[in-house]
Parts: structure tokens; C-alpha cells; sequence
């Protein structure tokens, strides 16, 4: 069973695709409807964002989830 | 002339839109009973004041005290609805400690005012502690 208090937080691309626009944590905030430090969190690793969040991120960059974020098992094999 | 054609049967709401009525019918009931809840409540402990002798300070405490918890109950229910995910995670975790903060501290002095190791607990005490332990742990993951 998963437990809440693991730590395993999903690496992800957001600070990288965010530079490649020139976009500030505030602008993407902004794009996302989410507070600046959501943001911050989610770059910095502090917090995963809900499923929701994660479909509206994809939608921003046009890319999929998975291109995104990084569980760390899609490498294993 | 064409005639009218027979309209075709009325459409069959997507689950999507049949989701977000029922959500409506469930917080249109909750309101309507805290509303309910309220009026009934007023007016019992109107009814129930004016029994006993209150005096016109206490019965504007009353009225205070329900104004503020409608005050409170509206300007949360605003506030949930307004704010993003991460704040509403740090409220979630911030009440998760303060409930334990709460269980511990009352269980904990309760214990030991029983065996006579101190006095009898102090609500106001425990009260401003879980409050505390609440606010800390908002801070914390709102601002990490």
C-alpha cells in the first residue's frame, strides 16, 4: 500500500519548459490559475499537483503528463 | 407545407453534466439545512432565553455569537472556493495537527490531572496550543 507520508515526490520538467517560454513563476501561475507558490512548490519538488492540475499543465505545453512528469518507473525494464 | 416534425426525444444528459447537477442538489441541500439549522436553532434558544430572564447583554452575546458563526461558515465556504490546491492541502494538513495537537494535549493533561500529577485541564489552554499547532502547520506547508 502507498503510503501518505512517503516521500516519494515525481521529479518534473515544469522549471525547464517554463524557462524555454521566458515565462515567470508568476506568468505560469497566472496561465494555470494557481498561486505563484504552488508553482514554486511543484518546481522545487515540494509538492506533486492533483491529477486535474497535472491535465491542465500538459494542456498549457501541448505535451502529455508523462512528458512531463517523472514517477521513475518509466525506465525500468 | 412540411408539418411539424414530432421533436425528437429530449436528450440524455452526459454523465459529466448529470455529475454536476447532482452537486448542485447536494450543496443546495446542505445549505438549505444549515440554514434550517440556524433559524431553528435562533429561535429555540430564543425561546428558551426568554424563559429564563436573559438580560438585553446577554441577548445581544447570543446574537453576536450566531453572527459570527454565520459569518465564519460563509467566509470559509468563499475562501475553500477560491483558493488553489496547495493552500487548500496546507489546510488539510494543518488540520490534521491540530486535531492530533488537540487528542494528545486533552488526553495527555487529562490523564495526569486524574492520577494528581497536575490540575484539572485548561480548555483555554489547549485550545490556544492546537490553534498554534494548526497555524505552524499551515505556515509550514503553505511556505516551505
Amino acid at each position: 500500500m502507498q503510503r501518505a507520508f512517503a516521500k516519494d515526490i515525481m521529479k518534473n520538467r515544469l522549471k525547464v519548459l517554463r524557462a524555454e517560454r521566458d515565462w515567470s513563476q508568476a506568468e505560469l501561475a497566472g496561465r494555470l490559475d494557481v498561486s505563484r507558490q504552488a508553482v514554486n512548490a511543484i518546481e522545487t519538488g515540494k509538492y506533486d499537483p492533483s491529477l486535474p492540475l497535472a491535465f491542465r499543465i500538459g494542456r498549457l505545453f501541448n505535451m502529455a503528463i508523462e512528458e512531463i512528469f517523472d514517477d521513475g518507473e518509466n525506465n525500468v525494464g | 407545407m412540411m408539418g411539424k416534425t414530432m421533436s425528437a426525444e429530449p436528450e440524455t444528459p452526459s454523465g459529466e453534466a448529470r455529475l454536476k447537477a447532482y452537486h448542485r442538489r447536494y450543496t443546495g441541500i446542505i445549505v438549505r439545512l444549515m440554514i434550517a439549522g440556524g433559524l431553528i436553532g435562533g429561535v429555540v434558544g430564543a425561546v428558551t432565553a426568554a424563559g429564563e430572564g436573559t438580560t438585553l447583554a446577554q441577548a445581544a452575546a447570543i446574537i453576536g455569537v450566531a453572527l459570527f458563526v454565520i459569518a465564519a461558515g460563509l467566509g470559509s465556504y468563499h475562501y475553500f472556493r477560491a483558493v488553489d490546491e496547495l493552500e487548500l492541502e496546507a489546510n488539510k494538513w494543518a488540520g490534521l495537527a491540530g486535531i492530533n495537537a488537540y487528542l494528545l494535549l486533552y488526553v495527555g493533561w487529562r490523564f495526569l490531572a486524574w492520577s494528581g500529577v497536575t490540575a484539572n485541564a485548561n480548555g483555554d489552554v489547549i485550545f490556544g496550543i492546537t490553534m498554534l499547532v494548526a497555524c505552524a502547520a499551515f505556515l509550514y506547508r503553505r511556505f516551505r
